[in-house]
C-alpha cells in the first residue's frame, strides 16, 4: 500500500492555506482594537491615578482599573452610545481640572457635571459616538456627517433644546438669534422656530410722497453709504435694476394718502421750537441722532435729507396710519407742532453728503415692469410690504436643518480657501454671500467677525433631527393683549414696545408692569405718566412723555393701581407712618452695613446706577421695598441689585428709612 | 509563498489603517472667523457675558476700574488687568470676593456681595474671565 504523500497533494496544501488565511483574517479585529489609542490612554491614565493617589483606598480603586470600553448608554435619546470616556477618562473626576487632554475634567456648564449620565457627550459636541479611535470619534472620516462642533460654536448645541430665542446661559447663541430676527433673515429663508417672526421694515407704498428720486437710487446702490448703521442689506443691484426698481417703487400708489397736495400749501413751522420739542419728547430713547440713543428705531440725523415736510407732517401725526406694525407711539401732537417738529428735522436732520432732489420724475413703463421683477426677483416683499400686492416671500433656500448638514452636500463653488466644515461654509455665506458664485442674490450686511460666529451658532443649532419632546425647552409665545380702554390706550401709546406684560412686550424698559400696581402709589403713578421724571440717569432709554390728558393719566394710573397687582407681594406695612427707631435702624444699614449708596442717589450723594432714591416716599409702596429686598431676582431674573440675603427685619428697616418724609442722611454722606 | 504573504501583509495593512495616530490625519485649517476673545470656549464665555451685564458699570468694559458709576464710588473700583492684583490674588480670593463683597473682607461695601445673585459656576467662571483681562495699554 503506497504511503500517502500529504504535503505533495494541492488540496491538502490548500486546505493549509486557508486555514492561515483565515486565522489571520479573525485575528485583524482584535489587533485592531489592540492599537487603538484608548487602551494607550487608559493605562496612561491608570499610572496617573496610581501616583496621585493619596490614600491606600484611591491606591487599590486605581490598581483594580482595566483597560475597557467605557461608555455613556442613553436610551431616552434613541439609544445613543457614547463611548467617548474611553479616552476622556476624567471628564467627571475634579482632580483633572488642569490635566492636559483627553483627561482634563469637563468645566462646569449649566449641566455639567449633573447631567453627563442623561444627555452623554455628543449631543452637545457632536462626532461619532460609538468610534473607538480617535479621528472616527472626532469625525474627521471622510463620510461622517457629523464633526466636532469647534468649541467656539458649541453653545449652538444649547440651541438644539432649548428653543427660546432668548437662552440666559448661552449669550453667544441668545445674540446670534436676535440677530437673525432683527437683520431679517425669516423674510428670505424657512427657519424652524422663527415663523412667526414679522418684519418691521418700512412699507414701500407712497414713495413718491415720502422721498425723492436721487435719494432711493443712492439708497438702493449702497444703503450703509447713507447710513452706516442700517441693517438694510446691500444687494450690489447694478445701474439698470437700480433704475426698473426705482420707476416701480415710485408708481406704487400711497395706502395713505397726504393731507397737503405740496409743501408750499403747508405753513411754515418753528425750527427752534421744534427742537424743543423734539428733546422734550426724548425721540432718542428710540431713535439715535449720529449714534447716540436706543438705537432700536432709525437714526435720524440724515431725515431731513430723505423725506418730504409733508409727509413728515403727516406721519408723525399718526405714524400707525403709515406703517400698523410700528413700534413707535401715536402722539397727540397739536398741527401746530407738527408743523414745528417737521421744520426742525426737515432744516436740521440733514446729511451735506446725500443727494439732494432733482427734477419731477415719471418712469417710463418699460422700466416700471422690469422692476416688477427685479423687485420679486430679489425677494423684497419678504422685509417690506405694499398695500394691495401679495408677492412670493422666503425666495431664499429653507434653512430647516441646515446646522446637520454634511459638509459634502454643500456647495462651495468657487471658494476653494475654504475649509470644507459646515461652520466655516455658514460663516462664509453671511459674511460673503456673493463669493461662492456669480449670479447669486443673497445681499450683504456687513457684519463684524463676532455678529458671524453669533449668527453661525444660531444656524448650527437647528440639526433637522429634533430632540424627543421630553429634552425640549419651549417657552409658548406670550401674546397678551390688555382688554377695553386701557388696551385701546396701551395700543395708542405702544406702551408694550418698550414695557413687558405677562411675558408680552419690548425689552428696552427693564420694568415690567405686570406688578406695577404693587410696586408705586397711584399719584405717583399718575404725576409719572403726565410727567416722567427720569428714573435711571445712566440710560439713554427713558420714558417718553406720551402728552397724555390728565383724564388718560388718572385711567391709566387707576387701572394698573387695581389690577396689575401680586399677591404675593405685601401692600403698606405702616400705615400709621414709620417708626423712627426703624428708620434710624435702616439708615444706618443704607449708609454703613450694605453698599446701598454706591447705586443710588440718596440726598446729593451715591451712585448713579440703581434709581435715585429721594422720591421713595412718595412713590414707592413700603411692603413692595421690603419684598424687594429680599430678593430682588423675583422681580425679573436679570435684575441687577445683588441678593444680599436680608433678613425680614432688615428688610423691614431700610423700608421704613426708605419711605420716611425727608429724611436726611444725618450729616452722613456716604458710607462713614 | 512571496506573492500570498506580500498579499496577505496589504490585506493587513488596509484592514488596520484605521488605526493611524492621530498627527498622520491632515488637520483642518485654522478658521478664519475669531472672536475678539481668548478662544476658550463656554466657561469665559459666560463669565464675559455675567461680567459686563452685572460689572461693567463700575470696573468698566475691559475691567480697569472705569465703568461709568466708577467716578461716583470712594475708594474706586479695582482695576483687574493690574498684573499685581492679577498675581497676588489667587482664584479662590477672587471667587470669595465676588461672593461676600468687599465689606467681608474688611474692604468697601461698595462692592456687593454676589453670592446669592449668582450661582458657584458663573463665580468661577467669571473668575475665568477675569484672568483674561489684560493691564492697560500704556
Amino acid at each position: 500500500m503506497p504511503r500517502l504523500d500529504r504535503s505533495s497533494d494541492p488540496l491538502w496544501r490548500w486546505f493549509a492555506l486557508s486555514s492561515v488565511v483565515f486565522l489571520v483574517v479573525l485575528a485583524i479585529s482584535p489587533i485592531k482594537d489592540y492599537f487603538r489609542e484608548y487602551r494607550r490612554y487608559q493605562e496612561s491614565y491608570r499610572q496617573r491615578l496610581l501616583a496621585a493617589a493619596g490614600s491606600s483606598k484611591e491606591l487599590k480603586v486605581a490598581a483594580a482599573e482595566n483597560v475597557r470600553i467605557r461608555q455613556l448608554w442613553i436610551p431616552a435619546l434613541g439609544d445613543r452610545v457614547d463611548r467617548c470616556p474611553s479616552c476622556h477618562l476624567g471628564v467627571d473626576n475634579p482632580k483633572m481640572a488642569d490635566a492636559e487632554q483627553p483627561f482634563r475634567a469637563h468645566p462646569p456648564t449649566p449641566h455639567t457635571p449633573d447631567d453627563f449620565g442623561r444627555f452623554g457627550c455628543v449631543v452637545c459636541h457632536r462626532g461619532q459616538g460609538r468610534a473607538t479611535s480617535e479621528a472616527e470619534a472626532h469625525g474627521q472620516a471622510a463620510d461622517w456627517s457629523s464633526p466636532l462642533l469647534p468649541l467656539r460654536y458649541v453653545e449652538a448645541s444649547c440651541g438644539t433644546c432649548h428653543l427660546a430665542q432668548q437662552v440666559p446661559e448661552a449669550s453667544i447663541l441668545s445674540a446670534g438669534r436676535a440677530l437673525m430676527d432683527r437683520v431679517g433673515c425669516p423674510g428670505c429663508h424657512k427657519i424652524e422656530g422663527r415663523e412667526s417672526w414679522r418684519s418691521s421694515a418700512p412699507h414701500l407704498d407712497g414713495l413718491a410722497d415720502k422721498t425723492h428720486v436721487e435719494w432711493l437710487r443712492a439708497w438702493l446702490k449702497e444703503p450703509r453709504s447713507l447710513r452706516p448703521e442700517t441693517w438694510m442689506p446691500d444687494f450690489h443691484l447694478g445701474d439698470d435694476e437700480i433704475q426698473a426698481l426705482v420707476a416701480f417703487l415710485w408708481v406704487q400708489p400711497a395706502r395713505r394718502p397726504l393731507a397737503a397736495a405740496t409743501d408750499v400749501e403747508l405753513p411754515a413751522g418753528d425750527p427752534d421750537r421744534g427742537h424743543k420739542l423734539f428733546s422734550e419728547s426724548r425721540c432718542i430713547s428710540c431713535h439715535t441722532i449720529e449714534g447716540r440713543g436706543n438705537g432700536s428705531a432709525p437714526e435720524l440725523s440724515g431725515i431731513g435729507s430723505k423725506v418730504s415736510r409733508r409727509w413728515l407732517v403727516d406721519f408723525l401725526g399718526d405714524p400707525h396710519a403709515f406703517q400698523p406694525e410700528t413700534a413707535m407711539p401715536r402722539y397727540d401732537f397739536s398741527r401746530e407742532q407738527l408743523l414745528d417738529l417737521a421744520a426742525y428735522m426737515v432744516s436740521e436732520l440733514v446729511d451735506p453728503s446725500a443727494p439732494v432732489a432733482g427734477e419731477s420724475y415719471h418712469p417710463a413703463s418699460k422700466w416700471i415692469a422690469e422692476g416688477e421683477e427685479v423687485y420679486q426677483k430679489y425677494g423684497c416683499a419678504g422685509c417690506h410690504r405694499i398695500e394691495g400686492r401679495k408677492d412670493a416671500v422666503l425666495v431664499g433656500p429653507d434653512l430647516s436643518g441646515v446646522g446637520g448638514k454634511a459638509a459634502a452636500l454643500l456647495d462651495f463653488g468657487v471658494r476653494d480657501d475654504l475649509p470644507h466644515r459646515l461652520p466655516d461654509w455658514l460663516a462664509a455665506k453671511v459674511s460673503e454671500p456673493r463669493s461662492f458664485r456669480a449670479a447669486l442674490k443673497m445681499p450683504e450686511f456687513g457684519f463684524t467677525p463676532e455678529q458671524v460666529t453669533a449668527l453661525v451658532t444660531a444656524l448650527l443649532a437647528d440639526e433637522g433631527s429634533a430632540v424627543p419632546e421630553a429634552f425640549r425647552v419651549q417657552t409658548a409665545v406670550a401674546r397678551y393683549s390688555p382688554p377695553g380702554r386701557f388696551g385701546q390706550l396701551v395700543r395708542q401709546y405702544r406702551c408694550l414696545s418698550c414695557h413687558q406684560v405677562e411675558g408680552s412686550g419690548g425689552d428696552i424698559s427693564t420694568a415690567p408692569l405686570d406688578a406695577e400696581g404693587s410696586k408705586v402709589r397711584e399719584g405717583w403713578l399718575e404725576s409719572y405718566l403726565l410727567l416722567p421724571t427720569t428714573i435711571r440717569p445712566i440710560l439713554t432709554e427713558r420714558m417718553v412723555p406720551l402728552r397724555l390728558s390728565e383724564e388718560r393719566a388718572a385711567f391709566l394710573a387707576n387701572f394698573m393701581a387695581n389690577v396689575y397687582l401680586d399677591d404675593d407681594i405685601p401692600g403698606e406695612i405702616f400705615p400709621g407712618g414709620s417708626p423712627p427707631e426703624q428708620a434710624e435702624r435702616g439708615r444706618r444699614l443704607y449708609y454703613e452695613r450694605y453698599g446701598c449708596s454706591s447705586c443710588h442717589q440718596l440726598a446729593g450723594s451715591g451712585g448713579y446706577y440703581g434709581p435715585p432714591l429721594d422720591d421713595s416716599p412718595t412713590k414707592l409702596v413700603s411692603g413692595w421695598i421690603a419684598w424687594w429686598l429680599q430678593g430682588p431676582q423675583r422681580w425679573r431674573r436679570d435684575v441687577r441689585c445683588p441678593d444680599y440675603g436680608l433678613d425680614a427685619t432688615d428688610a423691614r428697616d431700610l423700608a421704613a428709612f426708605l419711605v420716611t418724609p425727608g429724611r436726611q442722611a444725618s450729616g452722613s454722606r456716604g458710607a462713614p | 509563498m512571496t506573492a500570498p504573504a506580500r498579499t496577505l501583509g496589504l490585506i493587513l495593512v488596509a484592514l488596520t489603517s484605521g488605526c493611524r495616530a492621530p498627527a498622520d490625519l491632515p488637520q483642518p485649517a485654522a478658521s478664519a472667523w475669531a472672536l475678539p476673545l481668548p478662544d476658550a470656549g463656554y466657561n469665559v464665555r459666560e463669565g464675559r457675558a455675567l461680567f459686563q451685564h452685572y460689572c461693567s458699570i463700575c470696573h468698566g468694559a475691559e475691567g480697569h476700574g472705569d465703568g461709568f458709576n466708577a467716578y461716583n464710588l470712594d475708594p474706586k473700583p479695582r482695576d483687574l488687568g493690574d498684573p499685581g492684583f492679577q498675581a497676588k490674588s489667587s482664584d479662590e480670593d477672587l471667587a470669595a470676593a465676588i461672593r461676600a463683597g468687599g465689606g467681608a473682607s474688611g474692604l468697601s461695601t461698595g462692592m456687593p456681595p454676589w453670592g446669592r445673585t449668582l450661582g458657584e459656576r458663573q463665580i468661577r467662571n467669571l473668575v475665568l474671565y477675569l484672568r483674561t483681562l489684560s493691564p492697560e495699554p500704556e
